[in-house]
């Protein structure tokens, strides 16, 4: 049989219900250790599923990713650097103009994205009904309703992870406008000449430069194409 | 200054006059106009929930120098001194 292990990396904001569908997914296969160099807790899981074996690693609950806490360069760089296969992001159902903030992150990070929209109970209860196969369609990313504490959901999502693993579909990308688009493209040309540049995903380092993001920054201040970054800096203001 | 110079500011309507979030009592509520701060500073508040026209709420005051705040659904705790950059009406 070939290999057919599938690394899933677990998003969300803070206390979405991220345990509760880490604990579900895996059940007793779990490790707890330590991100390399760092004293935050590194949770792992494994389950199978269809036949594929699925590595689960449990990233810290973040609001964003602009890497300015250790918990955020954590998941930043895991979902850079590592490249998992899904990312799945933990939605609160009962909160999802907070929560939609890091899927629109994530879109920009180009991961391969699954929703799961949790404590869709709660939501309820609060008399929000949301509908999750508009919000699919809008994003273009698989929604799977779920209710973490009860279970309810998780073969759906686990399901929707080996779907998307076979056949990832890449979502919409977000336009900012004529202004901001031209200067996008200028950066991404920019970029596509440098090797070490080339490995991130383009946009979203054109938008990180845009927003003067500091890692990113300090990334493209050591490659070979900073001074047609600056250029190109300079039409934006 | 997110808030004062862009599109983003329409909603919220300066009904009464701007003034700082630091300056509630716990229980009181407002609508956030806009954050007074640098780009990354401003950018930071924005991604914790301080979008304007969002409303806010100071819930207690665990001690003379913060405030926890409810925003967008999470409780967050700052520093009165962050909160003074955060303008409501
Ligand atoms: N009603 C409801 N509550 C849930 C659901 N999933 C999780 N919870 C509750 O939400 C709270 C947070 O759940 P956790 O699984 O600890 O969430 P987390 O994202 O790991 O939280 P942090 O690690 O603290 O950021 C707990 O009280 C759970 O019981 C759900 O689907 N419905
Ligand atoms: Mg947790």
């Amino acid at each position: 049989m070939s290999k057919r292990e599938i690394l899933v990396g677990l998003i969300g904001n803070p206390n979405v219900g991220k345990s509760s569908v880490f604990n579900r997914l895996t059940g007793a296969k779990q490790r707890i250790g330590n991100w390399p160099g760092k004293t935050v807790e590194k949770k792992e899981g494994w389950f199978r599923h269809r036949g594929f074996s699925v590595h689960v690693v449990d990233l810290p609950g973040v609001y964003s990713l602009s890497a300015i806490s250790i918990d955020e360069a954590i998941a930043r760089d895991f979902i850079v650097e590592e490249k998992p296969d899904v990312v799945v992001d933990i939605v609160d159902a009962s909160n999802l103009e907070r929560n939609l903030y890091l899927v629109l992150q994530l879109i920009e990070l180009e991961a391969n994205l699954v929703i799961a929209l949790n404590k869709i109970d709660l939501a309820q209860s609060m008399g929000f009904e949301v509908d999750h196969e508009a919000l699919s369609r809008e994003l273009s990313i698989p929604v799977v309703p779920t209710i973490a504490t009860k279970g309810y959901g998780i073969d759906e999502l686990k399901d929707a992870i080996i779907s998307s693993f076979e056949n990832p579909q890449p979502p919409k990308p977000i336009s900012y406008g004529e202004d901001v688009e031209q200067a996008i493209s200028e950066l991404v040309e920019a970029f596509r000449s440098d090797a070490e540049l080339s490995k991130y995903p383009l946009r979203w380092l054109a938008i990180m430069c845009l927003e003067r993001d500091q890692t990113v920054a300090s990334l493209i201040k050591k490659s070979s194409i900073y001074d047609k970054v600056k250029e190109v800096l300079g039409f934006e203001r | 200054m997110l808030g004062q110079d862009s599109s983003i500011n329409e909603p919220a309507r300066f009904s009464t006059l701007p003034r700082p979030l630091s300056t509630l009592s716990p229980g009181e509520e407002a609508v956030v106009l806009f954050v007074d701060g640098g780009r990354g500073f401003t950018k930071r508040l924005v991604e914790m929930g301080f979008v304007p026209g969002v409303r806010v709420r100071v819930l207690f005051s665990p001690n003379p120098g913060s405030r926890i705040v409810e925003v967008m659904g999470a409780r967050i705790a700052l520093s009165v001194g962050i909160l003074s950059k955060v303008y409501v009406g």
